[in-house]
């Protein structure tokens, strides 16, 4: 034991667990932006990082040598009994304070007013509902709402307005930069540009009950081209189904207490207790993120959904299984 | 001044007139409450320890069904309410309640019986908490427990409501063990031992016992007005209140409440490093200066916590640059630590390596610490697995590690006897890997997307691998835990005979027997620095000069009605008193939050709202409060004067006078209800009953113990001089809702005018 000193240890322990990430090829989502107002956050993290690692090393440094230097020896005389050295002590106090200072007057604030600045341009306003588990988007400019998985265009700024029908709600996607709480009654605003088009995967990070851990955050960004039509298709209500079990599957659907908290663009449907079901099929998830969606995961969520996301607000439904099918076939249809 | 002549048995020596079990639940002896207090935090230890173990299972795998949502929920709160209430804090407690009267050379504290009551209300308050996963309904709302899912809809059991009365008791239990501390160390300190001699322990326990004093009222007051909100149907926290104030009161507490945690720990390692370095330590002025530094700062960055929130730049600035600020009496102590090992000799005990391991990990902890006062890489990182790694290093680094080689340092005083150090010395470092390997990989989670408690996570790129190495660490720390026990098992019975001093230390606890017998001390040394017993081994003080303390005819009183020792303001004030004035100032700042929480309902224009109010009839009713004040005046003087009959008239005439406030009250509540302007009509109504009507619960408390004097001044208690320190707290009491009053009636109703 004696031949181990701890800043060594120390050290390999912090490499581990980097080494591992590395290894695995992970990538470290908060450090790898895609907004305009992200990449100035995690330009500052950087910053802070290697000051950190600066103020780490001298301390285990000193620490390490201390331990080594003035470790106790047979035949060490009595130390002199040294009770403090006034200038010294003002040092290591002014100098981490005008560190600190600058840093934060020169670096944190502005990116702080640089994250909470204004557009130029009149922005995309989307409108974040966070519920217990899920999350509705509503486009108030361009009269649609939709449920969990939201698309935005890329280049276009961007307009987040986050309040919460029910608890406390954190709406975090990692890639964005930061985040912001959904509470209710009151409106919190996050503007961004988003830069590159991609998948980006966020959660509910305040806790909220429950299923917590299933109320993820699904983000497609496309081009703006992409992004009109997503949303000229939105502003339509989904077409009436042809195929005579979607057809059966829409009177199963209006016929049960599914309507009670479901909306589908279009129906008498109009309940906002779960997510908005207009188109669907779609999304390329059930459940705010539990599972992907495919017609058998909806047939096992329709069936018992406490099965798949244990806490969910659903009830367990005993459909036959021409009525389950049926439902399924219409549901997956709405596209 | 107070005398009293009649013998009073020594507080030890009156709880072993019990042996066994009874003795230990009888008792006022400072140690063996000191030892109740450690006992009690080992064991809920180990509790929430082993629901650490069962959430580290649920997470070793992605997607993993060992425990469901509810039962992860319910596990991680208990885990952090219990780590916080029932294990830190007892802990602390104990070490303040066994070290303190023993390092100040005193022989208990100044209110062994208060002393009894702090623990035992303290242990009611966590057996409610552990009670309700007997009843099926534990709380799972977090140990923060944010607003509104505490109230219904969203919980309807009766979860919250455990939480709420399990901690408000714990805090009784607290802020009275709070104000023993603070006034045995202003009363009790041997003679010699001024300000700059005492223990920096001994500082830090009398800093953290401020906090909690002045930090935890605000969370009681947020408890109280959420138990109105679930139970009188008040909107303080649910729309059309605000749950963002609860967030506010909540780490009004909370941020304080980590330094509470942090500052005991401090001083350990104060009082470790020097002896174990052979030297003083470095800088005792910036030490001592500093930990005051934090428990002044501690109060002004709550806000940190709520970053996201969006509570606006302005707001989010100065939250950031007090919390920046605060770093800096910390580092300082980790300066002074360094310092005091240069040059020293040092020897590696086991309680010198926790305390010097404790200190490399919460220097980890105090810089990602800095990273949350940079705000927008809190914005980035709060509510993740980043926050649980950071607060982990700070905690289990600092609090715990510290505890433990207090622990091993001070075990050979508590039993005679010293833990085994080959044991220690595994233990130390199977810890340390244990911990590093647990919560390292949590920085990494946290970046990476991970948010804090989620009873499980989707299989993500190297969230299953990070989170298993997470949950490898947590057994290792466990069995390092279980090796302690082990250890101290083992050493009550083979260990080392300690003798007296068995580090060569130098503070007075030293200078007994081990274990200390039940009054403390036969004999105590001169005190003429910050190490008495250095002097003594340098022959700096003549051998011969040592004083009998306290001396046979003072050991015979009660702790509390010793005689002022010194002139200065504090040692004139007898000490109930002054413990009165501690106790007010604690209740002050529960008025604070309640009076807060009206300005901000006032301003929000709800109907009906402070219109409605009747101000002349308050006005004058109010009159007779303020009358009352100078009534109990007139009763003290002729108390002095020992004119026992005046006396008994101006109480009475108090007393008379605090119904009629009272009477009008009632009326103004009768009118008000009649009107239908009831405390769950609006977030003001809610504010203005539980602001006015906590005041009247106040005077409610002020009458009977102006009835408990009245009736023992008929039986003739206070004659000849004899007890005035009681009359002078109750009256100090009734001088303090008077004046709450004063503020309350500018606020609410000279407010309703003017505003």
């Amino acid at each position: 034991m004696r031949g181990i000193r701890p800043p060594l240890l120390v050290a390999a322990l912090l490499g581990l667990p980097a080494l591992t990430a590395a290894g695995c090829g992970t990538s470290i989502e908060s450090f790898d932006t895609v907004t305009d107002r992200g990449d100035s956050i995690v330009g500052l993290m950087n910053l802070i990082l290697v000051i950190s690692a600066v103020v780490f090393v001298l301390v285990f440094a000193l620490y390490g040598y201390a331990i080594v230097r003035f470790r106790d020896r047979p035949g060490a005389g009595e130390p002199s009994q040294v009770a403090g050295n006034r200038n010294l002590e003002i040092a290591w106090t002014a100098a981490p304070l005008l560190l600190l200072a600058v840093v934060f007057f020169l670096f944190t604030v502005p990116v702080m007013r640089k994250v909470e600045s204004g557009t130029d341009t009149p922005p995309l306003r989307i409108e974040v509902v966070a519920h217990q588990w899920w999350w509705e988007y509503r486009f108030p400019d361009l009269g649609f709402v939709t449920a969990n998985e939201l698309h935005v265009p890329v280049g276009v700024p961007i307009r987040f307005e986050l309040t919460s029908a029910d608890v406390l709600h954190n709406f975090w996607v990692p890639q964005f930069g930061w985040k912001k709480y959904n509470i209710p009654g009151q409106t919190n605003v996050m503007t961004m540009e988003i830069e590159e088009p991609g998948v980006y995967e966020g959660a509910c990070a305040e806790f909220c009950l429950g299923p917590h851990a299933w109320m993820r955050i699904y983000v497609v960004a496309e081009s703006p081209e992409d992004f009109a039509a997503w949303a000229r298709l939105h502003q339509q209500p989904p077409p009436l189904p042809t195929d005579p079990l979607a057809l059966r599957g829409l009177q199963v659907f209006l016929a049960n207490t599914c309507v009670n908290c479901h909306g589908v663009a279009g129906t008498a449907a109009a309940g906002n207790v779960g997510p908005n079901l207009t188109y669907l099929g779609l999304r390329d998830i059930l459940g705010a993120g539990v599972v992907p969606n495919t017609p058998e995961n909806l047939a096992a969520f329709i069936t018992n959904a406490q099965a798949v996301k244990p806490g969910v607000r659903m009830p367990r439904y005993d459909f036959t299984p021409e009525e389950l099918a049926a439902l399924v076939a219409y549901l997956e249809g709405l596209r | 001044m107070a005398t009293i002549s009649e013998p009073y048995p020594r507080p030890g020596e009156e709880a072993t007139s019990y042996s066994g079990l009874l003795g230990w639940l009888t008792t006022v002896d400072h140690k063996r409450i000191g030892l109740l207090y450690i006992g009690a935090g080992t064991l809920f230890l180990v509790l929430a320890g082993l629901g650490a173990l069962l959430m580290r299972l649920q997470l070793a795998v992605p997607e993993n069904d060992l425990l469901g949502p509810d039962a992860y929920n319910a596990v991680f709160t208990s885990h952090g309410t219990s780590m916080v209430f029932l294990v830190g804090m007892p802990l602390l407690f104990g070490f303040m309640n066994y070290f303190v009267p023993l390092m100040i050379g005193a022989r208990d504290m100044v209110f062994p019986r208060l002393n009894a009551f702090s623990f035992w209300i303290f242990l009611a308050g966590a057996i409610i908490l552990y009670f309700s996963f007997l009843s099926g309904e534990p709380p799972h709302q977090g140990w923060f427990s944010y607003a509104p899912m505490t109230h219904p809809p969203y919980t309807t059991n009766n979860s919250v409501d455990y939480w709420i009365t399990g901690l408000i008791a714990t805090t009784i239990g607290s802020i009275a063990a709070a104000i023993n501390i603070i006034v045995t160390v202003a009363k009790l300190r041997v003679p010699g031992m001024t300000p700059l001699r005492i223990p920096v322990f001994v500082w830090t326990a009398v800093v953290a016992s401020f906090i909690v004093l002045w930090a935890l009222p605000s969370l009681t007051a947020a408890q109280v007005m959420l138990l109105f909100d679930r139970r009188l149907g008040t909107d303080f926290f649910d729309p059309p209140g605000d749950p963002v104030l609860y967030a506010h009161f909540f780490w009004f507490f909370g941020h304080p409440e980590v330094y509470i945690l942090i500052l005991p720990a401090f001083g350990m390692v104060s009082e470790v490093v020097p002896v174990f370095s052979r030297k003083p330590l470095f800088g005792y002025i910036f030490v001592v200066g500093s930990t005051i530094a934090i428990g002044f700062y501690s109060f002004l960055t709550w806000a940190h916590h709520m970053f996201s929130m969006g509570l606006g730049l302005l707001t989010d600035g100065f939250f950031g640059a007090t919390t920046a600020i605060i770093a800096v009496p910390t580092g300082i102590k980790v300066f002074s630590w360094l310092a005091t090992m240069w040059g020293g000799r040092i020897r590696f005990t086991t309680p010198m390596l926790f305390m010097v391991g404790a200190i490399l990990i919460f220097v980890i902890g105090g810089i990602s610490g800095v990273h949350f006062a940079t705000v927008p890489m809190d914005w980035q990182t709060t509510d993740t697995y980043y926050v649980v790694a950071h607060f982990h290093y700070v905690l289990i680094g600092g609090t715990v590690f510290m505890a433990i080689g207090g622990f091993y340092y001070w075990f050979p005083k508590i039993t005679g006897r010293i833990l085994d150090e080959r044991l220690g010395k595994w233990h130390f470092w199977l810890s340390m890997i244990g911990m590093n390997v647990t919560f390292f990989p949590m920085h990494f989670l946290g970046l990476m997307g991970m948010p804090r408690r989620v009873y499980t996570y989707p299989d993500r790129d190297g969230w299953f691998e990070l989170n298993l190495l997470a949950t490898v660490g947590a057994f290792i720390f466990a069995a390092s835990i279980a090796l302690l026990v082990v250890n101290v098992v083992y050493s009550l019975r083979r260990g080392r005979i300690a003798g007296d001093n068995p580090w060569n230390a130098w503070t007075l606890e030293w200078a007994t027997t081990s274990p200390p017998p039940a009054h403390n001390f036969d004999r105590l040394p001169p005190v003429r620095s910050a190490r008495p017993l250095w002097d003594v081994e340098q022959g700096q003080v003549p051998a011969g000069l040592t004083h009998e303390a306290p001396s046979s005819e003072l050991a015979q009183r009660p702790p509390a009605m010793l005689p002022p020792v010194g002139r200065g303001l504090i040692q004139r004030m007898p000490a109930p008193v002054l413990g009165m004035w501690a106790f007010v100032s604690s209740e002050a700042v529960f008025f604070g939050a309640l009076i807060t929480a009206y300005l901000v309902y006032r301003f929000r224009d709800f109907e009906p709202g402070a219109a409605a109010l009747d101000v002349p009839l308050i006005a004058v009713f109010s009159l007779a409060l303020f009358a009352s004040s100078g009534t109990i005046v007139m009763a003290e003087r002729r108390l002095r004067r020992n004119d026992d009959r005046g006396f008994r008239l101006w109480l009475l005439a108090t007393i008379v006078l605090g119904l009629v406030f009272l009477g009008g009250q009632a009326l103004e509540y009768g009118a008000l209800i009649g009107e239908d302007f009831t405390i769950s009509r609006n977030p003001f109504t809610s504010a203005f009953f539980t602001l006015t009507g906590f005041h009247g619960a106040h005077v409610v408390v002020g009458l009977i113990m102006l009835a408990v004097v009245a009736w023992l001044a008929f039986r003739g208690v206070f004659r000849d001089g004899r007890r005035h320190a009681a009359v002078e707290a109750v009256a100090l009491y009734w001088h303090f809702v008077d004046v709450v009053w004063v503020v309350v009636f500018t606020v609410v109703y000279l407010g309703a005018v003017v505003w």
